[in-house]
């Protein structure tokens, strides 16, 4: 049955656009191919950390508490030799200063090579302020060091048994003074897997969707900040929290309005639909190649533990505070990401490691890179908000003619609820009218002009049926905005 | 062959005269005076001929099967066959006919009273049947054939059908299980075989009964599904699943989760029928976390696959009434765990739970072919009359008295009476079915009868016992016994070892070969050590492993450690590298404290102080051939070549004693180097140098340092507390519990031996010297971890500072080896108020110094050169002047350090 129907149909599509379409349609593949880095089998390479030094070098951290080094990483044959052991499940690297700074469950350590040997002979603790209570989920993520010096770590909360007790701090995102002093700055997060600074210097910090966080987020960090999730928040009583004591945290209800209730209430710059935009937000990186690795130079690009899969995201800063979109971008990798860099080549490094939970692929840990091929994609570039809609940019010329018909969009908004139970479906959706489709004259950007808008809704467009000038579909038609806030001015041209 | 009635009594009287003179006995011992004394007790002739003092001792009768519960395990028509003609129904058994005196009109009526008498004993014949896989039995046939069961169990045709006739599965399974509950002779030693091994086997051995009569498999229904159970890492039902091999199969009684799942990585497959009540639609309702699959007649009916949390799926179709074959599978990655199916169709229209009678399964079954046997009261009365008269009760019940019966001092010494080959029409003995010499040497035994009057010599024991054990059927001992050319070839092993990858070891010497303790063990508890042989040692009782090792010790000269070379840590370094990839390489047959060897797996080295004798090893190391002709076992000092000439002195006697020395360290041996170990596997073992574990350490903390050095020494250091909490011997760390799946278990010590370092903060600040030790410590008394330096061999040194006393500790351990145990000394380095920048000189709390605390235990005592507590703990000081505190809570060593920089080391040796 369905051999016949392939037999008729081929021929007939190469009867009508010979010139195109007997090439397959291209893929994410087409424009970033995903290269593994080859490590001994005898190593567990489930990556918590890197550290890209210079000279082909690589540092990398494991889950099982080793320090890998490799050299010629970027080649077909990459050497491995143990950097340091003993560190109890690092989960993130950051060089300064001649150290290598590494936070584990219980402490922020730094690392050096004294000797010269290529392998780490001290380990200064840096700062152990907080202490953990012996539950698997209390990870301690970081550290990322500020234009201030601080170092910034996210503090997991437990899920399930304390056997040392219960301790403050759980769920907070802290910063370590440079003289090692612990000051806890935000409140609320549940399992902040990745923490980053943009290149402009703020803290963003992406969590897993779970109980008191409906759904992935990266959410901008402030000290101050409550971000959803009371476990932690006894902790604000105490002195040397800098975050106000939240107020009692109302169970069920829409996130907009939990915002108007509780003012320290920091709303995500983006949230990623569940199972649209992966399951498990992780690691992040901006892309700061200049074009080296295509048409996203500035973007941030996020890691997904149970896809398997590399999402982007645009921010811009609407009335005081960041939000954007986030853009499907690169799936297929050999398991769970945890962490993304860029390796000296602009190729981005990804690692991997799907233990204690499930994802797509069929290896359990190990490092891929992803590398452009130098083909860019058709893709929308950037969502931004106008106040009265959106403005898309493309990364390529596009057909202006599908640009500007108005049903070749569909936009719809939802949120979520707050509440204890395990995430939160998508609720009060509705459709968004698409009123008009304006395009640039380049065919580089198209201004939608939208009825029902929402703050606070994310807003999913899909735009299959628009082509670019040479006849391509984008790779990814769809694009999800957080929008917080609605500008106020009109920056449209 | 008969023997010479007056050269037996010779024999046996010069035998007896030469243990009495304390000389050693002829090894070389008559076997037909053995015969006649192992026979008069295996035939249990002083069951009925009484005896006293040391000739009943001597030759006591062997216990008879126990016959307690003979109802539930024998069959009517076995019983009746079997007391008719023993020997016709049972070739070789040593149950004498009792009935051949009974008058022959008689004798049918007697049988029949017995035979209601013993089925009556504890319960019917139980005649269930039992489902089994085919393949079980083909297991079951492998196991018999290779592990030993056949050397004894020579096959005479037709027994396993005289087998499946006489019994069932239960008895079957029971007997190979624990056969000393039924047979308290001790002769039928347990293999210490695992469940799923004796169901096998008894499947093979009754495998008649899982025919019917025309030969044709018997198969019935069972109530549930087919269960299969695996272990893996499954992503979905996929084909991984499918060409799994099961864990474990067998039936269940519900779609669900298999009992005793594992938590995460596993996945099941439920297989049968399932009974539809009514034709219509039915809809499935396929609840799990995480995917699964359900096919109903072999058309997928849900896909509800790949990972997930609990969530349902549904599939309706269209079912006739009637049984349909249903298939079920489900795997589990991590996280929670779950899986339902409900149905709902016609006249049912509520989801609702399967019951277990609408799931059935095919399966082989095996059927005793027992009919139900009807007690006659009468006659049961009239049978325990019988057991008792015939003398049954004499063997088969212990401490029942026979009736009747000359003793043995007035037994003629003739062939008359039992022994009568020939008996007259009115003898009223029982028919003993003995062959000549057997009998002859029993009539020779009666008429010597007083040389029995003292306790036979250690050779004749050794002998009867080792006849009687059937360890002859495996070992061989001074020419005698072993693998006989029918059971020869059926020994099976390590083609690449020949014969020595086979065949159990010859016993000649064993005595002067193995510790007392080690025999005792291998024969008593069991201690396999050849890893590459099928056969299995069987498991003898305590009293006759602790005799069999007596005897080996007495006949063959006991435990001599006088030959123990002399131990230095220059021997075990040099041992260590002998045994090594840079010396003779033993490592490449030779497993290593549960180390795989680089090749085929030779005897684990780290046995060898625990099982061998010093004299012996360094005879067997000089010449292997001598002690074990044929061995594969290089000489590797062979006269006049110096391998390593520059390993100690060069010579063969300093290196063969120096690889004893490091050997005998046992499991607390350093590994040798070259020894691969697999970085992946959850075993952390350090060989070359030490490697630290970060973990949650039960009763310690959430935050512990171990390191685990390659002296086989580890410490647990709690970061959280900042003070060194524990120490340990053998292996390091197993860290499963820190590194699969969600992992976050608490850790503990891997090896042996562990000790505890005091509680709480090793220095504290106290107002007097001799104030009580502070209650509050570590992190709570403001001592905090500062860091780990790893210093020129890569020991790490930990540090922590308090820094309200101004003080900063660095403390390392340096392993030492040790015969008597463990052994290590803990380095510290205290400074303490020292100015350092702008802090004054002479200001602060430092000021006063600090105190140490080394040891704490209820006593404390002082010996030559330091100290020692009640619990024996070794403490030597140096670099401080230790003190005794005496307190309310017992002693504690302490020493006061004064401020500055100070270096102390403690050797702790436990």
């Amino acid at each position: 049955m369905v051999n016949v129907g392939l037999a008729v149909v081929l021929p007939l599509l190469f009867q009508v656009a010979p010139g195109v379409d007997d090439a397959p349609l291209p893929t994410e593949a087409t424009y970033y191919r995903i290269v593994d880095l080859v490590a001994p089998e005898d190593i567990v390479l489930e990556v918590g950390g890197f550290h890209v030094a210079e000279g082909g070098v690589i540092l990398v951290a494991t889950r099982r508490g080793d320090i890998w080094r490799i050299e010629d990483a970027y080649g077909d044959a990459p050497v491995f030799s143990l950097w340091a052991d003993g560190l109890q499940e690092p989960l993130g690297l950051e060089a300064y200063d001649g150290w290598i700074y590494v936070v584990t469950r219980g402490e922020l350590v730094r690392l050096r090579d004294e000797d010269g040997d290529h392998r780490a002979d001290r380990y200064e603790t840096v700062c152990d302020d907080w202490v953990i209570s012996g539950n698997y989920h209390e990870y301690a993520f970081g550290p990322r060091r500020d234009s201030d010096g601080n170092f910034w770590v996210t503090l997991n909360k437990p899920f399930g048994d304390e056997p040392f007790g219960k301790v403050d701090w759980r769920g907070w995102a802290v910063r370590i003074t440079p003289e090692g002093k612990m000051e806890p700055a935000c409140s609320g997060l549940r399992s902040p897997c990745g923490v980053e600074i943009a290149p402009w210097g703020d803290v963003f910090y992406t969590d897993n969707q779970g109980e008191w966080c409906p759904t992935n987020k990266l959410a901008h960090l402030e000290v101050g900040d409550f971000h959803g999730h009371p476990h932690g928040i006894e902790s604000c009583k105490r002195p040397e929290s800098l975050a106000p004591f939240p107020g009692e945290i109302p169970d069920g209800m829409l996130i907009p309005e939990v915002a108007k209730l509780i003012p320290s209430l920091k709303l995500p710059a983006v949230w990623f639909p569940y199972d649209k935009m992966g399951k498990s937000a992780s690691g992040m990186a901006w892309d700061q190649t200049g074009a080296r690795f295509g048409p996203f130079y500035g973007q941030c690009f996020v890691g997904d533990q149970h896809d398997a899969s590399v999402m982007r995201v645009h921010l811009e800063k609407v009335g005081g505070a960041w939000q954007g979109a986030c853009f499907p971008f690169r799936e297929g990798f050999g398991c769970g990401i945890t962490r993304v860099e860029w390796g000296e080549d602009a190729s981005l490094l990804v690692g991997m490691t799907n233990r204690g939970w499930g994802s797509l692929g069929n290896r359990s840990y190990g490092i891929q890179r992803l590398v452009w091929t130098g083909e860019t994609p058709t893709e929308i570039q950037t969502m931004t908000a106008l106040p009265g809609g959106f403005r898309l940019t493309f990364t390529r010329p596009m057909n202006i003619e599908t640009l500007a018909f108005p049903q070749n969009y569909t936009l719809e908004s939802y949120t979520f609820r707050l509440h204890e139970q395990y995430g939160s479906p998508e609720f009060d959706r509705a459709q968004v009218m698409i009123a008009a489709a304006r395009p640039a004259d380049d065919g580089l950007s198209v201004d939608l002009s939208c009825i029902g808008l929402r703050e606070g809704y994310v807003h999913e467009l899909r735009a299959e049926r628009i082509r670019s000038a040479d006849g391509l579909p984008l790779l990814h038609p769809d694009a999800y905005y957080t929008l917080n806030a609605r500008p106020t001015d009109d920056s449209a041209r | 062959m008969a023997v010479h009635p007056f050269s037996l009594t010779l024999l046996v009287l010069f035998l007896l005269v030469g243990s009495l003179d304390g000389q050693a006995p002829d090894a070389h011992i008559d076997r037909s005076v053995l015969a006649a004394e192992r026979a008069v007790r295996e035939h249990a002739c002083l069951a009925c001929h009484r005896a006293e003092g040391a000739i009943a001792e001597r030759l006591a009768p062997v216990p008879a099967p126990n016959l307690h519960t003979a109802g539930p395990r024998y069959t009517a028509a076995h019983l009746s066959g079997f007391l008719a003609d023993p020997w016709k129904t049972k070739p070789g058994t040593r149950m004498p006919n009792v009935l051949a005196g009974v008058p022959a009109e008689e004798r049918a009526d007697s049988v029949e009273a017995l035979v209601h008498f013993l089925a009556s004993r504890g319960g019917k014949f139980d005649r269930s049947a039992i489902g089994a896989d085919p393949r079980e039995a083909e297991l079951g046939r492998r196991l018999f054939d290779e592990i030993g069961c056949r050397a004894c169990h020579h096959s005479v045709p037709g027994w396993r059908t005289r087998l499946a006739a006489k019994t069932n599965y239960r008895h079957v399974s029971d007997v190979i299980h624990n056969p000393a509950e039924l047979f308290p002779s001790g002769f039928m030693p347990s293999l210490r075989l695992s469940e799923k091994e004796v169901r096998a086997i008894a499947l093979y051995l009754l495998e008649d009964q899982s025919r019917d009569a025309d030969g044709n498999p018997l198969v019935r229904m069972v109530t549930g599904l087919r269960e299969r159970y695996y272990e893996g890492v499954f992503s979905n039902c996929g084909p991984d699943l499918e060409r799994a091999t099961p864990v474990r199969d067998g039936v269940a009684t519900k779609i669900g989760l298999p009992v005793g799942h594992r938590e995460e990585y596993f996945g099941v497959a439920l297989d049968g029928e399932i009974d539809i009540p009514k034709q219509g639609i039915w809809t499935f309702t396929l609840t799990s976390d995480d995917g699964s699959r359900l096919w109903i007649d072999e058309a997928p009916v849900i896909e509800h696959d790949g990972m997930h949390s609990p969530s349902s799926a549904s599939g309706t179709l269209e079912l006739d009434a009637g049984w349909h074959s249903i298939r079920v599978t489900m795997f589990e990655y991590g996280g929670g765990e779950e899986l339902s199916l409900l149905w709902s169709g016609p006249d049912q229209p509520n989801p609702a739970e399967i019951p277990v009678k609408a799931l059935r399964v095919r399966s082989a079954a095996y059927q005793p072919s027992a009919t139900d046997q009807k007690i006659d009261r009468t006659l049961r009365s009239q049978g325990q009359r019988l057991y008792l008269s015939l003398g049954c009760a004499a063997c088969h019940d212990r401490g029942v008295s026979a009736e009747r019966a000359p003793t043995l001092a007035a037994l003629p010494a003739e062939a008359v009476g039992c022994l009568d080959p020939d008996p007259p029409a009115d003898s009223r003995a029982p028919r003993f079915p003995l062959d000549p010499s057997t009998r002859d040497g029993i009539v020779a035994l009666l008429r010597s009868r007083d040389a029995f009057r003292v306790p036979a010599d250690d050779a004749t024991r050794l002998a009867i016992s080792l006849d009687s054990l059937g360890c002859k059927s495996c070992h061989a001992r001074e020419g005698f016994g072993g693998p006989t050319a029918d059971t020869y070839p059926r020994f099976t092993g390590t083609a690449e070892l020949g014969d020595e990858g086979r065949l159990p070891p010859d016993l000649t010497g064993v005595g002067a070969k193995l510790r007392r303790d080690w025999i005792e063990k291998v024969i008593g508890v069991g201690a396999p050590v050849r890893p590459y042989m099928n056969t299995r040692m069987p498991e003898y009782s305590p009293e006759i492993a602790s005799d069999l090792a007596e005897l080996f010790h007495r006949e063959d000269g006991g435990d001599d450690d006088g030959g123990i070379p002399a131990f230095t840590d220059a021997a075990v370094e040099a041992g260590r590298l002998l045994s090594g990839g840079d010396g003779f390489r033993c490592i490449d047959c030779h497993d290593f404290a549960g180390h795989p060897s680089l090749g085929e797996p030779a005897i684990d080295l780290a046995t060898t102080g625990g099982r061998l004798q010093p004299k012996w090893y360094l005879e067997y190391m000089l010449d292997p051939q001598s002690k074990r002709p044929g061995t594969r076992m290089p000489s590797f000092w062979a006269e006049g070549i110096e391998l390593f000439p520059d390993v100690l002195d060069g010579t063969a006697a300093s290196q063969i004693a120096a690889t004893w020395s490091y050997l005998a360290l046992g499991d607390a041996a350093p590994l040798p180097a070259g020894l691969v170990v697999d970085r992946s596997a959850y075993d952390i073992i350090p060989v070359e140098e030490p490697i630290l574990f970060g973990a949650f350490f039960e009763g310690l903390s959430g935050r512990v340092i171990c390191c685990g050095y390659p002296e086989r020494i580890s410490i647990a250091y709690d970061a959280e507390n900042a003070h060194l909490a524990k120490a340990w011997r053998g292996d390091f760390i197993n860290a499963r519990g820190t590194w699969e799946g969600r992992a976050g278990r608490l850790e503990t010590p891997e090896g042996s031996n562990p000790f505890d370092f005091p509680p709480g903060d090793a220095v504290a600040v106290l107002a007097h010297p001799d104030d009580a030790w502070p209650k509050i410590s570590g992190r709570e008394a403001g001592w905090r971890h500062r860091g780990v330096r790893k210093d020129a061999d890569r020991r790490p040194v930990f540090r922590r500072a308090h820094a309200a006393s101004d003080t900063i500790v660095e403390e390392w351990i340096t392993p030492r080896f040790s015969t008597a145990g463990a052994s290590i000394v803990r380095n510290m380095v205290i400074v303490q108020g020292v100015p350092r920048g702008d802090a004054p000189a002479d200001g602060g709390v430092g000021k006063r110094g600090v105190e140490l605390r080394i040891a704490t235990s209820k006593q404390i005592f002082t010996d030559e050169n330091g100290f020692r507590t009640q619990e024996g703990l070794h403490l030597i000081i140096r670099g401080a002047e230790a003190r005794i505190v005496e307190g309310s809570d017992g002693a504690e060593l302490r020493a006061s350090i004064p401020p500055g920089t100070h270096a102390i080391e403690v050797e702790v040796v436990w």
